[in-house]
């Protein structure tokens, strides 16, 4: 039996752009950050708003305690929720969109595929490659579970996933792969590593989002206190 | 009674002769992934070895017997029996074990196609039998007739081809059928019309030219060569005349097929008559093996069906193939197999090929009600 937590536990990005970001957006609601330990620290609470246990991770780890339950509410980036988790809509309620940490999650194939611009053709071009070089068309990316649902999807199927854990638009350069699934805000890193975007080829449209978890421990007190401060966000729960 | 079960599903597979093999169980997941498809990655679990290389849990055993027969002499005939735990995750809303024995017969190298087919359903059929009380239900299908008959078939070009690449995926196949159909197809860029003028030596310096002036990269496991090839070839596509929406139909049809194994048959032979292939050689092997079939086990066609569209299966089955399950459990099948030919050729990337045949059962599916 989980211990019943007494005050509401919020993980916020502990560092960055994605950091600086979430403070404004719960300063201009009235809500100021106070780091606990200094500016190093990784805990933090709200003056006005005492029943918060705010804890700075990173946000990876604010999505996977979503998942588990260990936190009720988080701000992180859809697309790393839905890459760790295919049950993220039973576990998570998805409560606001905040308007930064904006990322698309693309897939991009060389810019010298002239004849390859949407997902029909990658299909055919995957098909032609696994039959001549008798291997499947590799894709470098981090979102593998992202990347297989939407292959899928498109009816994509002789290819085969290459974890690259960063600097993944190098990858076709480096020979590791022929195309890539990634994150882009401009598109101007990909262009710079001679990639471009299919003209079908968007997986998701992510952003920061502020996150409820269903299955962390609620008592009727912490539901209270949540409203309460989702009301004063100008959000409903 | 579990173990007197599981040694009574040993005695009947090995009933025909083989030798009991130990298999790995952790396997390189570059190969599982390459040889099964990305679509098993969400059921496999992974692990990383100390020097990096990342392996996976198997999720069946057929792989792992590929693997194991790799390193017999070329062209050897071998029947491996094996038995062990297997792990595949279980999809979001499903409560399915994760890990399972399976016991399984694994048939590499030259042999009779027919009589091996028949003697390892026979084998499977007599292990789901083993608590006798149940009624079974089976379902055939054949990987390898739709590509047999697009192949056959008088499909005027560009589409023939076009269909075949493709023939292996239901859904897939579904798709080009839509497109090969549509009249009304995005016309073909200026650059791909000016290449259709061209031999492919010309046409492959345009594109290199082409290229080059976008300043772009060429490179990337595709040079100019194929981009041109597949340019023409998709430009022949979009001003073709579309394909004759009788084609579609007749494959839709086919497809849809789920029936009795001589209606089936019938069906499917009438649909080939539609698109002018003669299917009579395919048929009579299906005939004699369902004639052998019946013979060892009489009556066992009034529960069976061919189902043409069947999904689920793993990539490299392509060939007869079948399920055995108690009937409305066909999610949960208690045995599993199919021929997969071309398993060991993709393993070597083309250097050996051999003949393959296997079946697994999942002896904790078998209910005793004895």
């Amino acid at each position: 039996m989980p211990k019943t937590n007494k005050k509401l536990i919020f993980g916020i990005p502990s560092k960055g752009r994605l950091k600086e970001q979430c403070e404004e957006w719960l300063s201009a609601r009235g809500f100021e950050l106070l780091q606990v330990g200094g500016s190093r620290g990784y805990k933090a609470k709200f003056a006005n708003f005492p029943n918060i246990e705010i804890r700075l991770l990173s946000a990876s780890e604010i999505t996977k305690s979503l998942l588990l339950g260990e936190i009720h509410l988080g701000i992180s980036g859809e697309d790393i929720i839905r890459e760790q988790s295919d049950r993220t809509d039973d576990l998570i309620q998805f409560i606001a969109k905040l308007g930064f940490g904006n990322a698309d999650v693309v897939v991009a194939v060389p810019n010298g595929w002239i004849d390859v611009a949407n997902m029909a053709d990658l299909s055919e071009v995957a098909s032609e490659l696994r039959k001549s070089r008798s291997h499947r068309l590799r894709v470098a990316t981090k979102f593998t579970r992202l990347s297989a649902e939407f292959f899928q999807k498109h009816g994509v199927i002789d290819y085969r996933l290459v974890q690259s854990d960063g600097a993944t638009e190098g990858a076709p350069a480096n020979g590791v792969a022929e195309i890539i699934v990634d994150i882009t805000t401009s598109g101007s890193t990909l262009f710079a590593n001679n990639l471009k975007i299919l003209d079908d080829g968007l997986i998701l449209a992510s952003q920061a989002n502020l996150m409820l978890a269903e299955s962390a421990n609620w008592s009727e007190a912490l539901e209270k206190d949540c409203a309460e401060f989702l009301e004063q966000c100008g959000l409903n729960c | 009674m579990g173990q007197s079960k599981n040694i009574k599903i040993r005695e009947i597979l090995a009933g025909s002769g083989g030798e009991w093999v130990n298999l790995p169980s952790l396997l390189p997941a570059s190969i599982v992934l390459e040889m099964a498809g990305e679509s098993l990655r969400s059921r496999l679990y992974f692990a990383m070895s100390p020097d990096g290389e990342e392996l996976c849990l198997r999720a069946d055993l057929t792989i792992a017997a590929a693997l194991k027969y790799l390193n017999e002499p070329q062209n050897a005939a071998v029947t491996y029996l094996c038995e062990g735990t297997v792990f595949r995750a279980s999809p979001a809303h499903e409560n399915r074990a994760v890990e399972f024995n399976q016991i399984g017969i694994e048939k590499f190298g030259p042999q009779n196609e027919i009589a091996v087919d028949v003697e390892v359903f026979l084998a499977a059929l007599g292990a789901a039998r083993t608590c006798k009380k149940n009624e079974l239900a089976i379902e055939f299908s054949d990987g390898g007739l739709i590509p047999k008959l697009l192949d056959g078939a008088h499909i005027p070009e560009p589409w023939n081809q076009y269909l075949l690449d493709v023939a292996k995926s239901p859904q897939t196949l579904r798709r080009a059928l839509a497109f090969a159909c549509n009249p009304n197809k995005p016309p073909p860029t200026e650059l791909g019309m000016s290449l259709l003028k061209l031999d492919d030596d010309a046409a492959t310096a345009e594109v290199q030219k082409f290229i080059e002036n976008a300043d772009f990269q060429t490179g990337f496991a595709r040079g100019p060569r194929e981009i041109a090839q597949r340019m023409k070839a998709s430009t022949q596509r979009a001003i073709a005349t579309p394909l004759d929406i009788k084609f579609s139909r007749a494959i839709d049809e086919l497809l849809a097929i789920d029936d009795f194994p001589v209606p089936a048959i019938a069906k499917i032979k009438n649909i080939a008559k539609q698109l002018n292939e003669d299917l009579s050689d395919w048929a009579d092997a299906w005939a004699k093996r369902l004639k052998l079939m019946e013979k060892a086990a009489p009556g066992i066609m009034e529960n069976t069906k061919i189902i043409v569209g069947k999904s689920g299966r793993f990539e490299y089955y392509s060939g007869f193939n079948f399920d055995i399950f108690y009937p409305n459990q066909r999610e949960t099948p208690i045995a599993s197999g199919g021929r997969y030919d071309g398993l060991i050729a993709a393993l070597t990337k083309g250097r050996s090929q051999a003949q393959a045949m296997g079946v697994v059962i999942r002896p904790e599916r078998i209910v005793d009600t004895q």
